[in-house]
């Protein structure tokens, strides 16, 4: 008997899942994008707040989360500048550029940053083709060293594959 | 005299270890059992020499020994006895040394536990890595490098100050007084099952002999890690005033990335003892799972990347680094020595098997840890493309972990009941069937409850409740077959077979607690990390705020004397649906003597209702303390947030119950 050849679904079920992986990955990278002059002065002080760090030296905190009273002193200032006619990115540019874009809190997907978000489907893609391309060769090594049991195994009729599956599983629950 | 003498012993561990490394190696390729004896007594040797540094350090602190440079840096006359003795890991040489106190503990617990045996077992031929590994750490207490100093040196010329500068602050609480040691044991424990590796690979016996051997120290290692990362969280979520327990900092994930490839690493040695497979990855993993805790040291020490953790920074990255280069191309190096001998006995018979599943729970697990090293390391990737330091938010790690993190959740409950070599379509329509259809129904009931509370597609959560209850289900049906079963034989009742069961085999069924435990675990983040409710406001006394149903309004200023800190804060009085439940006072502690921190540190209050918690964080005090002071108040509402912590009690338990299984070990025959 030929050995088993590997099955062509085993192949469309890793391509579907790889599929998946990416999508599934690479979609949550996609930032939204609003207009801010639809959104109420709240909102966009809400985005504001959210969007950059507080540069008072506690590590990656949002304007929004810090307690310190120079977060509170940044929020009074961005809600001043929104009263004054700013936009939301006028006020944020500005604010980065004052303090360096590291106090960005929001990492786009875009430019550079784009590869940071690609970067992590691509290891799993990466780490699962080794996986599967070593689980594949073994599996075919097995098939091959079975080959010409094959045919004995395949004449053991279903009751009796179904009795030992039956002890197996009632040994399986005993140890 | 004391300081003294804790230097000698420091200096006098160095030829200690080496004698170690000497002998063990000359004892066991000339098979000397004599030279293999000595080489164990001065593994012995470095631990009580060690132990009388650590001692002395300890002992300058509770004397308030001012003339020691690291006293001085680290503690003050007024420090409560807990936080003098818990300076001890407060910096960087005394991190150092309380971390080889630790790794010599390690390498005598070894000697002890092989104390029988023949003198060539295993363990000798372990210990030598275990005694290089405390040879590195010695070089760097010894003070001789640059970057570090000695813990126990003194000023120079008999000076001496007044008085030390206090700890740190926010290293002075309970959590903290636990969280670093904690993480060090579950580090140092990894070392061991590492050292069982490499002594696998030096002396050829590359069965599982040295899987079973290490075993214990690979669980005990899971266990504390596990505990000393949430105590990390439990401390971020009571100390630092962000309401939350996790934020993906640096420091964090170098310690949560060990903690993934030793969950790998116990998973995968299962397919080596049942079924003689993966040798070359599961000695590449345990290496790997070593080599991290070494490179989060690396990330946490060497300041190359902004943390909250950033008092521990210092010059000796560069050290670990080359430590770990060198380390692995050692290990590499005995890898290509017995490649032949690593290869598999038995083959995969069909990817729909059980070890299929370890091994795509082992591909996530390490796929994790390296998506969450890329995040933390991007910051320096970017900055070396484009001359600009990215700052990575927790938000990215969300994004980017969350799929892997579900495919592993769902794998909790799959890897256990798919059946060994082939899943067939009985076994699939017997043990899948029916947790697929509860997983179905708990996903839609989730699904449901949040539409009505007005959530829109909550894609996840509903995925994380098909995947969680899906779980839940297989593994308690594996529970309720088994007891049911084992009552039956032994004509006894359902919980006197559960408990047969468990007895029988407690690695098992320990590790279908811990399974049990990450589903509730799950259930906990999804809640407390989608859900929860932030609102904040300036109020002055008599103003109110709304946070859900709750309502704060803000009573009275107080103020408590400490012995080494002053507590000031606000009293509010709290009501939910407009009834009456409590006080809660939120403060802020200012320090006498705050060392290099910050002078004051944040006291959240915290009220649990259920699992669910009300937490109230303030801004800086006015000072102005009376009607017309203004303050800044954060209040947060987060559910299911005590969910988190009893699923990582039941995943101790879990490991607790899986470690008290014993194993029998093959005796070998003595060469003397």
């Amino acid at each position: 008997m030929k050995p088993q050849r590997f099955q062509p679904v085993e192949t469309s079920c890793f391509s579907l899942f790889t599929f998946l992986v990416v999508l599934l990955a690479v979609c949550p990278a996609t930032g939204q994008t609003q207009t801010e002059d639809s959104r109420g002065f709240e909102a966009q002080l809400e985005e504001l707040i959210t969007t950059v760090y507080c540069y008072c030296g506690c590590e990656r905190e949002t304007i929004q989360v810090c307690v310190c009273a120079t977060a509170e002193m940044i929020e009074t200032n961005f809600r001043d500048r929104l009263n004054a006619g700013e936009t939301v990115e006028q006020i944020r540019t500005n604010y980065l550029e004052t303090h360096g874009p590291q106090f960005y809190a929001v990492m786009p997907a875009k430019g550079i940053n784009l590869l940071a978000y690609i970067m992590p489907a691509v290891i799993l893609i990466l780490i699962g083709g080794v996986a599967f391309a070593v689980l594949r060769k073994s599996r075919q090594q097995a098939a091959e060293a079975t080959d010409g049991y094959g045919q004995a195994t395949s004449q053991v009729p279903d009751e009796a594959v179904k009795k030992v599956e039956a002890e197996l599983e009632k040994y399986k629950q005993e140890n | 005299m004391t300081a003294e003498i804790g230097q000698a012993a420091i200096f006098l561990s160095v030829p200690s270890a080496l004698w170690a490394i000497g002998l063990l190696c000359f004892g066991l390729h000339q098979r000397n059992p004599n030279a293999v004896r000595s080489g164990r007594n001065g593994v012995i040797a470095t631990f009580i020499l060690i132990s009388i540094a650590t001692g002395a350090l300890i002992y300058g602190f509770v004397t308030d020994d001012f003339s020691m440079r690291y006293v001085v840096e680290v503690s003050s006359a007024a420090q409560p006895l807990l936080y003098k003795i818990t300076a001890l890991w407060g910096r960087m040489s005394g991190s150092l040394l309380f971390w080889l106190w630790l790794l010599t503990v390690a390498g005598t617990v070894v000697v002890w536990q092989n104390r029988k045996e023949s003198t060539d077992s295993l363990a000798d031929y372990a210990l030598i890595p275990i005694a290089i590994v405390q040879l590195f750490f010695i070089i760097l207490v010894t003070g001789l490098i640059e970057g570090v100093y000695n813990p126990l040196a003194r000023f120079p010329a008999g000076q001496m100050a007044a008085d030390g500068s206090g700890m740190n602050p926010l290293l002075q609480t309970p959590s903290m007084a636990f969280h670093p040691p904690t993480l060090y044991i579950g580090w140092i424990s990894l070392t061991v099952p590492f050292a069982f590796a490499v002594g696998a690979l030096a002396s050829g016996r590359i069965g599982s002999d040295w899987i079973l051997r290490s075993r214990r120290w690979m669980l005990f290692s899971w266990i504390v890690l596990t505990i000393g990362i949430t105590l990390g969280g439990n401390w971020a979520y009571r100390e630092l005033g962000w309401g939350g327990y996790w934020a993906w900092d640096p420091v964090e994930n170098a310690s949560f990335m060990p903690w993934l490839l030793g969950t790998a690493y116990l998973h995968s040695v299962m397919i080596q003892e049942k079924r003689n497979m993966l040798k070359l990855w599961n000695i590449l993993l345990i290496t790997l799972a070593f080599q991290f805790t070494l490179l989060g040291t690396f990330i946490t020490r060497s300041g190359i990347i902004s943390s909250v953790h950033a008092f521990a920074q210092s010059d000796i990255g560069g050290y670990f680094l080359g430590f770990i280069l060198v380390s692995t191309a050692g290990v590499l190096g005995l890898v290509a020595y017995r490649w032949k001998r690593l290869k598999s006995a038995n083959r995969l018979e069909s990817l729909l098997s059980r070890e299929s599943a370890f091994i795509l729970n082992n591909w996530l697990f390490v796929g994790l840890t390296l998506i969450i090293l890329w995040g933390t390391l991007w910051p320096i990737i970017s900055e070396a493309i484009n001359g600009q330091k990215a700052s990575v938010p927790e938000a990215f790690f969300n994004k980017v972990v969350i799929i892997p993190g579900l495919l592993l959740l769902f794998l909790t409950g799959a890897g256990p009941i798919i059946s060994w070599k082939k899943l067939t379509p009985n076994n699939f329509r017997r043990m899948f069937l029916w947790p697929m259809v509860i997983g179905l129904v708990g996903g839609a009931v989730t699904w449901g409850i949040l539409a009505l509370k007005g959530h829109t597609a909550p894609i996840y959560s509903v995925l994380c409740s098909f995947a969680g209850v899906f779980v839940l289900a297989a593994i308690l049906t594996e529970f309720y077959r088994g007891a049911k079963l084992r009552a039956k034989r032994q004509e006894t009742s359902f919980l006197n077979g559960l408990n047969l069961l468990i007895q029988r085999n407690k690695r098992r069924y320990g590790g279908y607690i811990i399974h049990i435990g990450i589903v509730i675990l799950y259930i906990g983040i999804m809640g407390s990390k989608g859900y929860f409710l932030l609102e904040s406001d300036s109020l002055k006394l008599g103003e109110s705020m709304q946070v859900g149903a709750f309502q704060l309004t803000m009573k009275d200023w107080f103020q408590e004397e400490h012995e080494n800190y002053v507590r000031e804060g606000v009293a509010f009085d709290v009501e939910k649906n407009g009834r009456q439940i409590g006080t809660m006072n939120p403060a802020r502690h200012y320090y006498h003597k705050a060392g290099q921190g910050e002078q004051d540190t944040i006291e959240s209050a915290i009220r649990h209702f259920g699992v669910n918690d009300l937490y109230i964080a303030l801004g800086d005090l006015p000072p102005n303390r009376d009607a017309s002071g203004v303050v800044n108040v954060q209040v947060y509402h987060n559910p299911l947030i005590g969910v988190v912590w009893i699923g990582v009690a039941m995943m101790v338990l879990g490991g607790i119950v899986a470690i008290a299984e014993k194993y029998q070990l093959k005796s070998r025959p003595l060469i003397e």
